[in-house]
């Protein structure tokens, strides 16, 4: 038996409609079996295979920090068939995690760096996770600045934290734009990447992280390296399908990299080494 | 070396020096007594064109992918099956006949390289001579009968001239009056029973590589249902109704449409007899639908048209 | 002690391959309708000519494999596991079918996450290999590193001589599997003789691909891959066929209120290998699938694992309908004539 591949059963404990159209929902998950979910150790920015049996899997980004209890969350877009499938689903269903998986991003070596955080659309899951993460541990980390874009103000994800409790943290900005505003709107309407370089943010000892939609991702690398940042300076992740999310079933590769246990973080540096197959 | 290949060459050379012409997709001498597909693009790229008996690719296929966001001609050198091929694409709709230049040349049987490979070695040269073959393998010159090496698909070709091109090369041939469908009639002798472990047996080994889709003049959905994940038509999964499936989806889907190219064949991989599949549906429509030859396409596709005459004895 | 070599007459195989089926399945090359396969042996004599049409990693990563069963009730799921994997004597694979399973071995078997099924099949299966006296005509294995005689993956080797076959046990299981079957010896001058005879066999197409990988990582923009692959038919032959390729999907087979996960094989020469959902394709044209399955097999993993992901069976040299090839891709990038 291929054990790597074999899930443990858990349970949709709540399910968190993120942006009010349906499109986003967030699930809070408990793995069933105490002993597996207590081994169950992520990193920021790592993921997990999430299953609906019957249906099959997909590679999620664990959205909730690892040093907040053992429930997992993920904030799932319906983009598929099994997306949209687990987007019917009740609390109470069974489904099937896998993992972690994945490098996670490299938080031990941002100590007393500023961190600056670029997040579009549903690009700020795996962002909050090391967020949150971040602000737990508030006294390693330098200033910290969360730019964040939607399409709409509805569209905006994990509302509460982006407007109450992060900017109430300690030495931490959150920005927010969206692309076109409602009557209520009163902040800034535009894309984000040149919402990035509007804020000029300085780029010396700081660490940019972005994720987001590819078509943002590449014009906020683009602004970041204006803003005068280096390529070891700047964190992204990439997205691929996966099918074993343990590096062995030939399918996520970017050049000789998996992003399933190489990734998904990466610095620039590094994707300026691969061939651009992503 | 054939006599019309320099008149050929010649052509194609002009062919290429046109304006708004974007390839001329031919054949050229491949490594082990090859000919491969070739995609000329310049004039002087015409001397390099080969075609003899190794040359057993299927190039009306490559249209598609060439023509595919350009709009200049494609030239398209052509034998019988060939140029059925392209006639397929063109009433699928899949090419403008105008951007086409077929350019037809006759064939006497394509070499089945393995065989030859099986009793003279490793082959360095194919050629043809008059009515014979001659081959160089493992170093040493050999004058073989191509009856006893030419590809099965060949022995009973229905369509050896090809038709509907824009100009020809070479001496035209007799095309029999009507297709051979003597593999079908001796599988039909069999017992139910018997035909069907046959079949099973054949498609328990199919790898479901999806060669014999993807070299089909038939086979040209832009999204083919069989890989559709959602829903999943095909299942996934690989069991003997499963396989069964594939295979049986895959020929009704070109019954009707089938221009016995034989190439669905020719390339699997595990040997199944998928042109026997084609020809026994071929033979049905021919039958019950008053269907001439099933195997060149006509105006109205015999599956694609509602008659009140047909027949509908299962009704 | 010299390592013991036994006979094996011609007509003695069927008794030997009943004795070892009698504890273990045995699997070994058929013909299926003129088709050379690896199939269980339930009585038919073996047909050991050639190679097998499909390599024998089909024995190893089957086409479909059950991850583990599910049972599913409102509110409730239970997971099953899959069967046990059954022992096995692989008889008659040759050498570069064998000599792949040590390139798989560090892929599968190597990091934090081992493929146990897989694991399971290799520690189940005696692998008793066949070494060639004859070449096929696309083989080039010795310009991998792989020998017509070569003894990498295999527990026993058996050398032709004459209509008889000569075993001689490579590994301890090996010898434990022989010595089990009361074999008469075989004398020594005869293996000497037969193995000589496989080892100097002249393999007929010979490539380098030495030079070909140091130069791959600064030929990716190179015009030869879109050349190249504008003769790519897209269809899934090559990997298939192939003792090296490994890809597989995941798939859920579902039956009602129960089910099986599986993994199946798959084929970065497919369309829609990396389509997401949403429709983005990050290899999009056959230009980079064709690519990729190249710089993996000449690149990536020479740079990781020191050596080609390939063992020169010859497969794709006589199975590609378009004439691409690994031996062919080598030459045309600088590596032979």
């Amino acid at each position: 038996m291929y054990r790597a591949l074999v899930p443990h059963v858990a349970t949709i404990q709540d399910i968190k409609d993120e942006t009010g159209a349906g499109d986003v929902k967030t699930f809070t998950v408990a793995i069933d079996d105490a002993e597996a979910a207590a081994g169950f150790r992520h990193r920021p920015g790592q993921c997990a295979m999430v299953s609906l049996f019957g249906a099959g899997e997909c590679m999620i980004s664990i959205t909730s920090p690892p040093t907040r209890g053992p429930q997992l969350q993920f904030a799932i877009k319906n983009a598929g068939r099994v997306t949209g499938l687990l987007h019917e689903a009740e609390p109470g269903q069974k489904i099937g995690i896998r993992g972690p998986y994945g490098n996670g991003f490299p938080v031990d070596a941002w100590h007393g760096q500023r961190l600056l955080f670029v997040g579009g659309g549903i690009g700020l899951a795996p962002l909050r996770s090391v967020i949150n993460y971040c602000l737990d541990k508030r006294e390693l980390f330098g200033d910290i600045d969360i730019v964040y874009g939607a399409r709409s103000p509805q569209d905006l994800c994990f509302k509460e934290e982006l407007l109450e409790v992060w900017p109430s943290q300690p030495r931490t900005r959150v920005h927010l734009t969206v692309d076109r505003g409602d009557g209520q709107w009163q902040g800034p309407v535009g894309f984000v990447p040149a919402f990035v370089e509007e804020i000029r943010p300085a780029a010396g000892g700081t660490i940019a992280v972005t994720c987001g939609p590819p078509i943002m991702i590449k014009l906020v690398l683009a602004a970041f390296e204006r803003l005068g940042f280096a390529d070891d300076q700047v964190i992204t992740t990439l997205e691929l399908k996966m099918q074993c999310g343990v590096g062995k079933c030939g399918r996520c590769n970017v050049g000789p990299k998996y992003v399933c246990q190489d990734g998904p973080v990466f610095s620039l540096a590094e994707l300026r080494r691969l061939p651009a197959e992503y | 070396m054939t006599a019309w290949l320099d008149a050929l060459r010649d052509h194609v050379r002009e062919f290429l020096s046109e304006p708004g012409v974007d390839v001329f997709i031919g054949y050229r001498a491949g490594r082990r007594g090859r000919e491969v597909p070739a995609f000329l693009t310049r004039p002087e790229q015409a001397s390099g064109l080969v075609l003899g008996p190794a040359a057993s690719g299927a190039l009306a296929k490559y249209v598609l992918e060439e023509a595919a966001g350009t709009t200049g001609r494609l030239g398209v050198l052509a034998r019988g099956c060939e140029a059925l091929s392209l006639q397929r694409l063109v009433r699928d709709l899949r090419v403008e006949r105008e951007r086409l230049h077929v350019v037809g040349v006759p064939c006497a049987g394509v070499a089945d390289l393995a065989k030859l490979e099986a009793s003279l070695g490793a082959l360095e040269k194919v050629e043809s001579c008059g009515e014979r073959w001659l081959v160089t393998a493992g170093g040493n010159r050999h004058d073989v009968d191509p009856s006893q090496f030419m590809e099965e698909r060949c022995r009973d070709c229905a369509s050896p001239w090809p038709q509907q091109c824009n100009i020809s090369f070479g001496q035209a041939v007799m095309s029999p009056a009507s297709p051979d469908y003597s593999t079908v009639a001796a599988l039909e002798a069999l017992p139910a029973d018997e035909r069907y472990a046959f079949w099973i047996r054949q498609f328990e080994r199919c790898l479901r590589c999806f060669a014999c889709r993807q070299v089909c003049p038939a086979c040209s959905c832009v999204e083919c249902s069989l890989d559709l994940v959602d829903p999943p038509w095909l299942g996934r999964e690989i069991t003997v109704p499963a396989q069964a499936m594939f295979h049986y989806t895959r020929a009704l889907h070109v019954a009707g449409r089938c221009v016995d190219c034989g190439q669905c064949q020719k390339v699997c991989p595990v040997g199944i007899p998928v042109a026997l599949l084609n020809r026994k549906l071929a033979r049905d429509i021919q039958e019950l639908f008053d269907v001439q030859n099933p195997f060149v396409p006509g105006e109205i596709e015999p599956l694609g048209k509602f008659r009140a005459e047909d027949r509908e004895e299962f009704m | 002690m010299a390592t013991p070599a036994y006979k094996i007459d011609a007509g003695r195989l069927p008794a030997v391959l009943d004795d070892l089926a009698r504890h273990r399945q045995v699997i070994t090359r058929m013909d299926r309708d003129g088709v050379n396969v690896f199939a269980r042996y339930t009585g038919d004599m073996p047909s050991l000519r050639g190679n097998g049409a499909v390599s024998a990693r089909e024995h190893f990563l089957p086409r479909m494999e059950k991850i583990h069963g599910y049972q599913l009730a409102p509110g409730e799921v239970r997971l099953s596991p899959a069967g046990p994997v059954e022992p096995a004597v692989l008889f008659g694979a040759r050498p570069c079918d064998l000599a792949a399973l040590e390139l798989l071995d560090r892929v599968l078997l190597e990091g934090e996450f081992l493929d146990t099924a897989y694991q399971a099949r290799r520690a189940a299966t005696v692998n008793m290999a066949l070494a060639c006296d004859s070449a096929g005509p696309g083989c080039f294995c010795r310009s991998v590193g792989v020998s017509p005689a070569g003894t990498a993956g295999s527990d026993v080797i058996l050398y032709p001589s004459g209509q008889a076959l000569l075993a001689v046990a490579t590994t301890a299981r090996g010898a434990e599997l022989l010595e089990s079957l009361g074999l008469p010896g075989a004398a020594k001058d005869e293996v000497d003789r037969a193995q000589d005879a496989c080892e100097q066999l002249v393999v007929p197409v010979a490539v380098e691909t030495g030079p070909v990988t140091a130069r791959l990582g600064q030929r990716l923009d190179d015009p030869y891959w879109a050349e190249a692959s504008r003769r790519c038919l897209g269809c899934g032959i090559c990997t298939y066929i192939c003792p090296t390729c490994y890809c597989f999907a995941v798939h859920d087979i579902n039956r009602g209120s129960q089910g099986a996960r599986v993994r199946c094989w798959d084929s970065c020469m497919f369309k829609d290998f990396l389509t997401m959902a949403g429709g983005h394709n990050p290899r999009p044209t056959r230009k980079e699938r064709f690519r990729q399955r190249f710089l993996h097999k000449l690149q990536y993993y020479p740079e990781q694992y020191g050596s080609p992901l390939c063992v020169g069976c010859g497969r794709c040299l006589d199975k590609c309908p378009a004439g691409l090839d690994m031996a062919g891709v080598i030459m045309d990038l600088g590596g032979g004539q």
